[in-house]
C-alpha cells in the first residue's frame, strides 16, 4: 500500500472515528447524566438505548430546515459548518499510537490553539447574523469567554512544551515515560481543564448558551441541521478537549501490557465522563464572576506555573 | 348575544389527510426510507420548553426520576421552539396568551406535533371563564388529548407514548420536489374504547380508608 | 381590641365629618368608612403621622355594590374602594372603605402614598372600571388591551360560553402581536443613556427561567439592567369572578389552583373565612389534620422552589432529587386525600374525609427520610460556593422596602422580622405547636433561600407534633352550615339528610357579612375577603395573594444587577403566575 493510501485510510479513520465517539459520548452523558440522577435515561431504542442518537440524527436530518428572514444569509449558513469543521481539524494532529497520526506536525500543538481559536468564530458569526437579541448577547458571551480562556489554555501548555521541549505532540508523549507531565505540571492540567470546561462552553461555562437566561443563546434562531452541527460540534469539542488532556498531560498511548491506543482512548473516557460530571453537579457562575476568575486567578496563576518551571528546568541543567 | 354554527368536523388547518394504507408500499425503496425516517421521529421527541399553569409542573414532573420520559428520548427539553418537536400545551390557554401561544407553535419547525394536556387546553375545563380559550384546539390542531386535571405525570406519558406510536405510522413528504405533498395519518384511538374491557373486569374497588404501601389511590 | 377602638377614636376625632360610619366586621378588623375626598389625607394619617403607623398597603381593592341587599349601615354607594393597612408595629389591620357613586366613578391615586398602589389601582380599574385620577399609566393589567367591559361588574359576562366563541382569525393574530410591541416611551423609557445607548429586551411571555407565562421588558446597558417592566395577565383566571358564580362550596377546588404549588394551603384560607362568616367551631381533629397536610405542601412547594432555582441557576441534578421528594410527599397526599397536586380535600366545617388507616406509619417513614435529604441540599446547593456567589448580595431589599412594597412572608422573614402569621396570629391551632419561626439578615437571594430551607425542616417538626398528637375526634364540625356533612348522619337522620340534600344540590347559605382571613401561605400571607349577602353564592370574593406584591418589586430589586442576577432574582422570589394573576 503506497503511503498517499495509507495516509487517506488514518484520515478516513479518525473522521469516522471522531464522529462516532461524540455519537456515542452523545449517548453516553445521557446515560451517565440518568445514572447521577436516580433515573434510567433513554433506554428504548435499541440495546441499552445505543440507537437513541441514530433516532435523533434521523429526525434532525429531516426536520425542517429554515433560515430565518432577517437573518444575514450566508452568514446564518456557514457558522454551523466553521464550527465543525474547525473541531475536526485539529484531530489531525493528535497521535493515537507510536507513529500513527495523520500529521505529526513539528508544531502540533500551535496549530491546535490556532484551529481552536477559529471554532470561536462560528459560534460569534452564528450568533451574530442570527439579528436576534438572544443570540447576539450568547455570541457576545461567547467571544469574551472564549477569547480569554484561550489566553490561559495556551500559557498553560507552555511548561509542558519547557519539560518536552518540543511543540510536537508525538514528542511530548514520548517525553513523559518517565513521568506523567500530570504531576510536575499538575497546576498546568488543572488550568488547562478549566480553560478546556470553558472553551467547549459546557455547563458550568455554557454561558453562551445558558438556557435559563438566554434561552439557547446563539443557536436560538437554528433550527434542523444546522442545529444539529453545532450540537455535534460541542460533543466534538469535548472529545477532543479530552484528548487533548491526556496527551499531554497523562502520557496519551504510554501503558503497560495493552496495546497503546488502548490506553488512549481508555484515560479519555475517564475524562469525557469527569466532563459530564462536572455537568451534572455545578452551578453555573456569572458572566462577570467568569471573567474575573480568568483574569485575575487563572492568569496569575499560569504566569507563576511558567515562571516556576522555567526555574526549576534552568537549575537541574 | 349572537351566536354562530360552525361544524365540529370542519378541517381545521392541518393538510388533507390521505389514508396510510393507500400510501404504504407504494414503492419498497421510499417506504423503508420512510419508516426509517418515522422510526427516528417517533423515538426522538424533543418538547419545547413551555408552560402555562399547573400541568406544566406536573409534566416536568414526568422528565424527573420516577417517571423519566427520558427513557423515550424525551427529556431533551428545548428553550427555543425552532429546535422542538412536541409543543405541549400544559395549562390553561388564556385568551390573552392566546396570540403567543399560535406565534410559538409558527415558530415550530416541521414536522411538528402538539399534545392538550389537562381540561383547560382541551376544552377550558372547569375554567369556563371570560378570560379563557375554551379548548386550545380553537387555535391550532391538536394531535394528543390528555385528560386530567392536572393529568399525573404517568398520564401524561401515556400520552407521549400514544403520540409514537402515531408518528411511527404516519407518513409525511420527504421532499418538496418528489412524491406525494400530503401527511398520511392515521385517526388516534379513543382511549376510552380500548381500556373499556380492561376496566369492566375490575370486580373491587380500592377501599379509600386504607393506605396502599407504595401506593397512592388515584393515579395507578 | 383597645388599640382598635384608640385608633377609630383618633380618627374620628381627627377628620370628623369626614367619617362617615363605622362598619362591624366578622372579622374584627376596624373598618371605616371615610368621604373619596378625604382618603388620601386618611391614609396618609394612617401611614405616617400616627403613632405605630400602618406602613403596609396589605391590599387594595373594591366591590360593585349596586346590587347588594345587606348593607346595613353603611354609606350608599355604588362602588366602594377598600384600602387595607396594616400596622407591623401593633399587629393589627384597618380597613379604610369609600363610598362611590355613577356608572365609571372616579378617585384620587394613592401611588405617591405607596408605590406599590400602582398595580393594584391598576388592577381596580381593569377589573371595575374605576378611574384613579392624578396618576399615569392606568391601562389594562390583567386583561389584555382592547378587552371591552370590566368583568368584576356585575353586569359582565362571567362564562366564556356567554360570550362569543373565541377565534383567532389571522388579523386577529396580527393586531394582537402588535398590541404585544413593546413601546419604550410609553412606559417612560428612553434607548439613550447618558453615554450609551441602551437595548430593550423582551424576557417573555414565553422564556424557560420565567416561571410561566410572564414578561419582563428589560432596559439593559450590556448586559446590565438599567430598568425593568414586568407585564402580568398571561395566566389571570378569573378566580375572582368565579367564586360569585359557584356555590361557597363548590368554589373550594378553585381555591386549589390559585397558588397550584401550594394544593390544600390554598383552602384554608377560604374555609376559615367561610367558617368564620359562619360561626363555625371546628373540631381539634380537624384543625390538626389540617395543619399536617397543610405543612407537607409547605414542604412540598419549597421543594419545587428548590429544585428550580438550582436549575436557574445552571445546576442541572437538584430539581431530579427534589422532585424525587415530592413525589414521595405526593405518597401520602394521595394515600390521605387521593389526589396529588391539587386533593381540593378541605371544606367548610371539617375534611372530606377521616385519615386512612396507616397513615401514621407512612408519615413516621418520611420524616427521617426528609431530614436527611435536606441535609444533604445543604451540602450540595446552599453551600457551594458558585451558589453563594451568585446569590449573596443579589436582589436584596431592606426592611423598610420590604413592607413599603407589600412583601410578606419568607421574602420579609429574609430582612430580619420574624413576623409569622402562624405564631403572630395563630389560626388552625398553630399556637399549640412548637416551632420557630427562621429569619435572615441579609434580604438577598440567599437570606430568602436560607430562610424557605428552614422552613422545610419547621414543618418537618410540626408533622411530627401532629402525628404524635393526633387528637381523636370526627373529621367534621356537627353544624348545619357544614358542607356537605357527615356523610354516616346522613343515612341515618332525616335532619342531616335535608341538609346534605340542600347543601350539595342548592348550596349552603352563608349569613350576610364580611370578613378576611390570611394564613401564613407557601409563598406569603394569602387572604380571602369575602363578602356575604345571604345568599349560595359570595358577593364578592377578593383574594389576595403574596406572589402580586412581590413580582411588581421586581424592577426596584433587579437594577444595576445583570441578566443572570434577574433570573436568580426572579427564582429567589418563588412566585407561581396562578398566584399573580388569579
Amino acid at each position: 500500500m503506497s503511503d498517499i493510501q495509507c495516509r487517506l485510510i488514518t484520515v478516513f479513520v479518525v473522521l469516522i472515528g471522531a464522529m462516532a465517539a461524540s455519537a456515542a459520548l452523545i449517548w453516553l452523558e445521557r446515560r451517565l447524566l440518568g445514572l447521577w440522577q436516580d433515573r434510567y435515561g433513554p433506554n428504548r431504542v435499541g440495546l441499552f438505548g445505543l440507537l437513541q442518537v441514530m433516532a435523533d440524527m434521523i429526525k434532525i436530518f429531516f426536520k425542517e430546515d429554515w433560515i430565518p428572514p432577517f437573518a444575514d444569509r450566508p452568514v446564518f449558513v456557514v457558522s454551523p459548518a466553521i464550527v465543525v469543521a474547525a473541531t475536526l481539524i485539529p484531530f489531525a494532529v493528535i497521535p493515537f499510537s507510536p507513529g500513527i497520526a495523520i500529521a505529526d506536525l513539528n508544531i502540533g500543538l500551535l496549530f491546535f490553539l490556532a484551529m481552536a481559536s477559529l471554532s470561536v468564530y462560528g459560534i460569534v458569526l452564528g450568533g451574530w447574523s442570527s439579528q436576534s437579541k438572544y443570540s447576539l448577547l450568547g455570541s457576545l458571551r461567547a467571544t469574551a469567554q472564549l477569547l480569554s480562556y484561550e489566553v490561559f489554555m495556551g500559557l498553560s501548555l507552555m511548561g509542558v512544551v519547557m519539560m518536552a521541549g518540543s511543540f510536537s505532540l508525538g514528542a511530548i508523549v514520548r517525553a513523559q515515560r518517565g513521568m506523567w507531565f500530570c504531576i510536575p505540571q499538575f497546576v498546568g492540567f488543572v488550568i488547562f481543564f478549566i480553560a478546556g470546561l470553558a472553551e467547549t462552553h459546557r455547563m458550568p461555562f455554557d454561558l453562551p448558551e445558558a438556557e435559563s437566561e438566554l434561552v439557547d443563546g446563539y443557536h436560538t434562531e437554528y433550527s434542523g441541521l444546522k442545529f444539529g452541527m453545532f450540537f455535534v460540534g460541542e460533543y466534538l469539542g469535548i472529545t477532543f478537549t479530552s484528548l487533548m488532556t491526556v496527551t499531554l498531560f497523562f502520557g496519551g498511548w504510554l501503558g503497560p501490557v495493552l496495546p497503546p491506543i488502548v490506553w488512549l482512548l481508555g484515560k479519555t473516557v475517564v475524562f469525557i465522563c469527569l466532563f459530564i460530571l462536572i455537568r451534572a453537579s455545578l452551578p453555573r457562575p456569572r458572566y462577570d464572576q467568569l471573567m474575573s476568575f480568568a483574569w485575575k486567578v487563572l492568569l496569575p496563576l499560569s504566569l507563576l506555573n511558567l515562571l516556576v518551571t522555567a526555574g526549576v528546568l534552568l537549575t537541574r541543567r | 348575544m349572537r351566536w354562530r354554527f360552525s361544524r365540529v368536523d370542519k378541517p381545521s388547518r392541518r393538510p388533507e389527510a390521505v389514508s396510510v394504507d393507500e400510501t404504504v408500499g407504494s414503492n419498497l425503496l421510499l417506504s423503508r426510507l420512510e419508516d426509517m425516517v418515522a422510526w427516528g421521529r417517533k423515538n426522538s421527541i424533543w418538547p419545547f420548553n413551555f408552560g402555562l399553569s399547573c400541568c406544566y409542573v406536573e409534566m416536568a414532573g414526568s422528565i424527573t426520576s420516577r417517571y423519566d420520559i427520558a427513557r423515550f428520548g424525551a427529556e431533551v427539553i428545548r428553550g427555543t421552539p425552532r429546535e422542538s418537536d412536541l409543543m405541549v400545551i400544559a395549562g390553561t390557554p388564556f385568551i390573552k396568551c392566546a396570540p403567543i401561544i399560535l406565534r410559538l407553535y409558527e415558530q415550530m419547525m416541521e414536522p411538528r406535533w402538539v399534545i392538550s394536556m389537562g381540561s383547560c387546553a382541551n376544552s377550558g375545563g372547569m375554567y369556563d371563564i371570560y378570560s379563557v380559550v375554551q379548548g386550545v384546539d380553537k387555535i391550532l390542531p391538536v394531535d394528543v388529548y390528555v385528560p386530567g386535571c392536572p393529568p399525573s405525570p404517568g398520564a401524561f406519558m401515556e400520552g407521549l407514548i400514544m403520540l409514537q406510536n402515531a408518528i411511527a405510522v404516519q407518513r409525511r413528504p420527504l421532499s418538496w420536489v418528489a412524491g406525494r405533498q400530503s401527511i398520511a395519518r392515521p385517526p388516534l384511538p379513543s382511549m376510552k374504547d380500548r381500556k373499556r374491557e380492561e376496566r369492566s373486569r375490575m370486580t373491587v374497588l380500592p377501599n379509600p380508608d386504607i393506605v396502599y404501601p407504595g401506593k397512592g389511590k388515584s393515579d395507578e | 381590641m383597645n388599640s382598635q377602638a384608640t385608633i377609630l377614636d383618633e380618627l374620628k376625632e381627627r377628620f370628623g365629618a369626614a367619617v362617615l360610619a363605622e362598619q362591624p366586621a366578622r372579622d374584627a378588623v376596624p373598618t371605616l368608612w371615610v368621604e373619596s375626598g378625604e382618603v388620601r389625607s386618611v391614609l396618609k394619617y394612617l401611614k405616617s403621622e400616627t403613632t405605630a403607623p400602618y406602613r403596609m398597603l396589605y391590599d387594595l381593592t373594591a366591590i360593585d355594590e349596586r346590587l347588594r341587599s345587606h348593607r346595613d349601615g353603611q354609606p350608599e354607594a355604588d362602588f366602594s374602594v377598600i384600602y387595607h393597612l396594616l400596622s407591623l408595629d401593633r399587629n393589627a389591620d384597618i380597613r379604610v372603605k369609600t363610598p362611590l357613586k355613577g356608572e365609571y366613578p372616579s378617585l384620587w391615586t394613592i401611588t405617591d402614598l405607596w408605590s406599590s398602589a400602582d398595580w393594584y389601582e391598576r388592577e381596580v380599574w381593569d377589573m371595575f372600571g374605576i378611574v384613579f385620577e392624578g396618576r399615569t399609566g392606568l391601562r389594562r393589567i390583567l386583561l389584555p388591551p382592547g378587552w371591552e367591559g370590566h368583568p368584576l361588574r356585575k353586569e359582565h359576562p362571567a362564562r366564556a360560553t356567554e360570550m362569543e366563541p373565541f377565534s383567532l382569525p389571522p388579523e386577529r393574530q396580527e393586531s394582537a402581536q402588535e398590541a404585544l410591541r413593546f413601546r419604550p416611551e410609553e412606559w417612560g423609557l428612553t434607548g439613550r443613556g447618558e453615554d450609551t445607548d441602551l437595548m430593550f429586551l423582551n424576557l417573555g411571555p414565553q422564556h424557560p427561567g420565567a416561571h410561566g407565562v410572564f414578561r419582563v421588558l428589560l432596559q439593559l446597558d450590556g448586559e446590565e439592567i438599567v430598568g425593568a417592566v414586568p407585564e402580568i395577565g398571561f395566566h389571570h383566571r378569573g378566580a375572582e369572578k368565579m367564586a360569585e358564580r359557584q356555590t361557597w362550596h363548590t368554589f373550594i377546588p378553585y381555591t386549589d389552583r390559585i397558588d397550584y404549588l401550594g394544593g390544600v394551603m390554598n383552602n384554608l384560607p377560604y374555609v376559615l373565612a367561610v367558617e368564620k362568616l359562619a360561626g363555625i367551631e371546628v373540631p381539634d381533629r380537624v384543625k390538626v389534620i389540617r395543619v399536617m397536610m397543610v405543612e407537607f405542601f409547605r414542604i412540598a412547594s419549597h421543594l419545587v422552589w428548590y429544585g428550580t432555582f438550582a436549575q436557574d441557576l445552571g445546576m442541572l441534578s437538584p430539581v431530579f432529587f427534589t422532585f424525587n421528594d415530592r413525589e414521595r410527599i405526593f405518597d401520602i397526599v394521595k394515600a390521605v386525600m387521593g389526589g396529588r397536586m391539587h386533593p381540593m380535600w378541605f371544606r367548610i366545617g371539617g375534611v372530606a374525609q377521616d385519615l386512612p388507616q396507616g397513615w401514621e406509619k407512612m408519615v413516621r417513614e418520611f420524616l427521617p427520610y426528609m431530614v436527611h435529604r435536606l441535609k444533604e441540599y445543604d451540602r450540595t446547593i446552599m453551600r457551594n460556593r458558585i451558589f453563594k456567589a451568585r446569590t449573596m448580595g443579589i436582589g436584596s431589599y431592606s426592611l423598610p422596602e420590604a413592607i413599603e412594597w407589600g412583601v410578606t412572608g419568607p421574602g420579609l422573614r429574609a430582612c430580619g422580622l420574624a413576623w409569622d402569621l402562624r405564631k403572630k396570629r395563630p389560626y388552625s391551632g398553630y399556637d399549640q405547636f412548637d416551632f420557630e419561626i427562621p429569619t435572615a439578615k441579609s434580604g438577598d437571594c440567599y437570606g430568602r433561600s436560607v430562610v424557605r430551607v428552614e422552613e422545610m425542616r419547621q414543618s418537618l417538626r410540626i408533622i411530627e407534633q401532629c402525628v404524635n398528637n393526633m387528637p381523636p375526634g370526627s373529621y367534621k364540625a356537627l353544624h348545619p352550615l357544614t358542607t356537605p356533612p357527615l356523610k354516616e348522619h346522613a343515612l341515618r337522620d332525616i335532619e342531616t339528610l335535608i341538609t346534605h340534600f340542600l347543601g350539595v344540590s342548592w348550596g349552603p347559605v352563608i349569613p350576610p357579612g364580611e370578613v378576611c382571613v390570611a394564613i401564613e401561605a407557601t409563598k406569603g400571607w394569602n387572604s380571602y375577603y369575602l363578602v356575604s349577602d345571604g345568599s349560595i353564592h359570595s358577593y364578592r370574593t377578593r383574594i389576595r395573594t403574596p406572589s402580586f406584591a412581590h413580582v411588581q418589586m421586581i424592577p426596584l430589586i433587579c437594577r444595576g444587577f445583570m441578566v443572570a442576577d434577574l433570573l436568580a432574582i426572579l427564582g429567589s422570589i418563588d412566585y407561581v403566575m396562578a398566584d399573580v394573576d388569579r
